[in-house]
């Protein structure tokens, strides 16, 4: 075998024993909450309960929002729940006369489909002015 | 004992008793030596072979088309002087002397199909180590088909191992790596972005090169600073005996180039400037025309050079190139360039050592606005001002040295603005020195063998010295056959940003600083070369090349955070490393009615970056360049580029989300990325034709040329374009809207009062292709007088 036939065969050897695939990430989908509490006062914007979409799915936007699922918050004072909003399906709202309280801790519990979501957060401490000059 | 001492002696100082026998020896044998130039120009050629005839010796000129043949043992020898379109010179030489001063100007042969001189090429063959090197000269740059005229970029994207960023791009990919890793320089002057918008021009003027050197891996230690590849462009001196102009005018562009004789030497002018901002305007509808930016660029180059004496000659070369890119719908503008400027002097101080030394400045700037004073504002500056030198000792037939310096003083500053409030400012002022030997010598009749050393220093980042080794070896198994080896390390120390989720369009660079590592690479390469008959060539190359530091954008490290500073580079960018390997075939066919190339490249290109392995984003596995030429008679030409590639890599939008930031009463769509550079664009291929006819109206030369860009109207997927609709029904989000049933005044607009032009796939994101190169015919004609 001539020296041109022998590195024919290595080169090829190379290409067919080298050859990645990465491939794509495969599309999941999955619930999003949006959500924000402010201390010492109620929940002010709405929380959020929607899933992704895939871009190739069919949908609009409407139809991403997630309305039956349960909304809870707990803290060491206990758990309060995130009520539907009427005619606002995805978003949910606790009680207008419950209060965050500052310097604690609040958990997030969503169940949608059999599944959970959770989330934690902590509201700062009470901030103290000592004086204004 | 002492036989033992005297042996070991022997092997340890080997290389310095042969040296020093070849200074003694080739003193007392003859030698000959001198300048090869082109009898009509004057100009100087490179890479003309001289030998003589009876004993085989010889070697190809260098770069300032100088040759030395020395320990010639016959008293009386025929000297042989071949280059390809030129007549072959042969002249017996009586050696009544030890040295003879013999410069040759070869006359040009009017061949109608170009023939190669057999003899010649094997002595070229013979002598020249040239593992992923290849030499391009205008007469190949012009056998291409080419939108509105050749172009150098274009050609060298056709050789294997070679590709561009994108289809709207001639920036280099070379054998994986990025853009900035390719040292290109112009007469010996760094330029740092050589290209122009959109893919259809690079920076230099083919009527006004006189060959371009690519060398796409295991360079020897005369370059540096860069990891992967060099294209070393000359330009035409110009002709010192008459007065000379060419001029092209084509659709979109024109350029001209003037040249005659000045003092001892010669000048040469060349000058282009694009006119689509003009001529659209007048040619399309006035609704399509306002939709397209005025966008326009200019080349000058210039070379100036006069001969002080036999053995003095000083030259001046200078570069201007800027592209004004201007958007008012959008307040978007783009300013970008490069001014370089250059004075050389060479001294042959004897016959066998040759100088060359070089000062020179060059700069680049981009400027890019976005929303006017009050909105994104980027600026990028570098000032390069350098001296190198560079020498050639040519010891004997058998060992040569090369030698020399460089001296770099930066200036590169880039600054980000938005609105009044700096977003980040680098800048750094270092100074870059290297000092480089190198070693040519051919132990016996089967080795030719080439060790260099480099060593750089980089003030920006720490005192320290940086050595680069390099090696290049060739075997020669008979006169048709070799196999050539390169292996080397290198280092760069100013490189461009890299993003892998939004590839840039514009060239970002900055100097490294402390708080980064420089970037280096190792390289190895391995080829096979056989010479088939005449007319047919084949290589078969394969290479690996690691690198290192490779400076890269995450997205997550957004520069506008206020957390983070933005004094350093490791502040804004993350270092990647990454490898590539691949294996390349070329068959090329020289001579002939019909020439032109094969080429097929299976590369692979990945980085590596927080512990994931991705490929780069420029990564394609296969690519396949069919071109040739067929002169059909004396007054036609035909030409032709077929390239198909397998898909780029790119990262993928795979689903999206809606989003509400407290506070905000707004919904928006956010995007949900797939892997990155995890998916693939469509296989690209595309065909260009072309049409030379070549005639005379008295004494002026013309060609007329007939092209055709993407002829069977390919539509070959530049990027996917996202768009992001709005969550609300009611507002037209992809701009596909009915024209029959809201445009009834066909002012390509919806009619006043209907601003719901919504269907049925409104109110999410879609995805459509983009696509830059329709099926382009040009014509255009050349003179020259």
């Amino acid at each position: 075998m001539n020296t041109f036939k022998k590195l024919s065969v290595i080169s090829m050897l190379i290409f067919l024993g080298c050859n990645i695939q990465d491939g794509d990430e495969p599309y999941e989908k999955k619930f999003v909450v949006f959500g924000n509490i402010q201390a010492n006062l109620p929940m002010v914007d709405t929380l959020f309960v929607s899933r992704t979409a895939s871009l190739d799915e069919e949908i609009d936007a409407d139809e991403l929002w997630i309305a039956n699922a349960n909304v809870k918050i707990s803290s060491k004072d206990g758990n309060e729940i995130a009520h539907p909003v009427t005619g606002k399906p995805g978003r949910y709202l606790t009680r207008k006369d419950y209060v965050y309280r500052p310097g604690t801790k609040y958990n997030l519990t969503v169940e949608v489909d059999g599944k959970t979501l959770t989330a934690e957060t902590t509201t700062p401490e009470k901030m103290e002015i000592g004086s204004i000059k | 004992m002492r036989k033992k001492f005297w042996m070991t002696f022997w092997q340890r100082n080997k290389l310095i008793f042969m040296l020093w026998s070849g200074l003694l020896w080739g003193q007392s044998s003859h030698q000959i030596y001198g300048f090869i130039t082109d009898s009509n120009s004057g100009e100087v050629l490179i890479g003309a072979n001289v030998f003589i005839k009876e004993t085989g010796q010889g070697m190809a000129t260098d770069i300032n088309g100088y040759y030395v043949l020395s320990e010639i043992e016959l008293n009386e020898a025929t000297l042989v002087v071949s280059y390809v379109g030129y007549k072959r010179f042969e002249q017996v030489i009586d050696f009544d002397i030890t040295s003879i001063n013999l410069d040759i100007a070869l006359e040009i042969e009017a061949v109608e199909f170009f023939e190669v001189d057999v003899t010649a090429e094997e002595i070229e063959r013979l002598n020249k180590i040239e593992p992923s090197r290849i030499s391009l000269s205008p007469r190949m740059l012009k056998s291409q088909p080419a939108l509105a005229e050749p172009d150098l970029f274009r050609t060298i994207q056709s050789l294997p191992g070679v590709l561009t960023t994108s289809e709207f791009s001639t920036g280099l990919v070379i054998r994986g790596g990025n853009t900035d890793q390719n040292l290109i320089l112009l007469d010996g002057i760094t330029v740092y972005n050589p290209s122009h918008l959109g893919g259809v021009f690079s920076n230099f003027i083919v009527d006004a090169v006189k060959e371009a050197e690519l060398i796409k891996g295991g360079y020897n230690a005369e370059y540096g600073g860069r990891l992967s590849a060099v294209l070393d462009i000359r330009s035409r001196e110009g002709n010192r005996n008459e007065f000379k102009g060419k001029t092209s005018v084509s659709l979109l562009s024109a350029h001209t180039t003037l040249e005659g004789p000045f003092l001892n030497g010669a000048w040469l002018f060349s000058g282009r400037r694009t006119y689509f901002d003009l001529l659209l305007p007048k040619v399309l509808p006035a609704e399509t025309a306002e939709l397209i930016p005025p966008y326009y660029f200019y080349d000058i180059q210039g070379h100036v050079f006069t001969d002080l004496n036999e053995k003095d000659r000083i030259s001046f070369s200078f570069y201007n190139g800027i592209d004004d890119f201007l958007f008012n719908d959008f307040d978007l503008s783009a300013l970008w360039g490069n001014r370089t400027g250059s004075l050389a002097y060479r001294r042959v101080f004897n016959e066998k050592l040759i100088g060359n030394f070089l000062f020179a400045n060059s700069q680049f700037f981009t400027n890019f606005s976005l929303g006017g004073n009050a909105g994104l504002n980027s600026d990028n500056k570098i000032q390069d001002a350098s001296f190198s030198a560079n020498l050639s000792f040519f010891l004997n037939q058998d060992i040569n040295f090369f030698f020399g310096g460089q001296l770099k003083k930066l200036d590169i500053s880039y600054i980000n603005t938005f609105g009044d409030s700096t977003d980040f400012d680098l800048s750094t002022n270092p100074n870059e020195a290297a000092v480089y030997t190198k070693i040519k010598w051919k132990p016996n009749l089967k080795f030719i063998l080439e060790p260099g050393l480099r060593l750089n220093t980089y003030s920006g980042h720490s005192q320290s010295i940086y050595p680069d080794f390099r090696l290049g070896m060739k075997y020669i198994i008979d006169d048709s056959r070799f196999i050539n080896l390169a292996i080397g390390n290198y280092h760069q120390f100013i490189e461009t940003f890299q993003d892998d989720y939004n590839p840039n369009i514009l060239d970002n660079w900055v100097g490294i600083d402390d708080s980064v590592e420089p970037a280096k690479s190792t390289q190895f390469v391995l080829g096979y070369e056989q010479f088939i008959g005449r007319d047919y060539k084949l290589q078969i190359e394969g290479y690996y090349k690691d690198i290192s530091n490779m400076l890269t954008f995450e997205e997550t490290r957004a520069s506008t955070d206020g957390r983070v500073s933005d004094e350093k580079l490791s502040d804004i960018l993350s270092l990647a490393n990454g490898y590539a390997y691949g294996l390349e075939v070329f068959g090329q066919k020289t001579a002939g009615r019909l020439s032109g190339w094969v080429a097929y490249t299976w590369s692979v290109s990945r980085k590596q970056m927080n512990q994931m392995e991705y490929f780069t984003n420029w990564d394609r596995s296969h690519v396949l360049n069919v071109v040739g030429t067929y002169q059909t008679t004396k007054k036609w030409e035909l030409n032709w580029k077929w390239t198909f590639q397998s898909g780029q890599a790119f990262t993928p939008i795979n689903g999206y989300f809606l989003e509400n930031l407290p506070g905000d009463p707004e919904l928006s769509y956010r995007t949900i990325p797939g892997a990155r550079n995890g998916g693939r664009y469509p296989v690209y291929h595309r065909l260009d034709l072309g049409a030379v006819r070549h005639f005379k109206i008295r004494n002026t030369k013309f060609d007329l040329f007939i092209q055709i860009i993407n002829t069977y109207n390919r539509k070959n997927v530049f990027r996917y374009i996202y768009q992001l609709g709005n969550v609300y029904n009611g507002v037209d989000d992809d701009g596909d809207w009915d024209v029959k049933k809201h445009d009834i005044n066909k002012n390509g607009r919806p009619d006043f009062g209907e601003p719901n032009v919504d269907e049925s796939d409104e109110g999410r994101i879609q995805r459509s292709p983009l696509n830059i190169f329709p099926i382009i015919p040009s014509i255009g004609i050349s003179f020259e007088l």
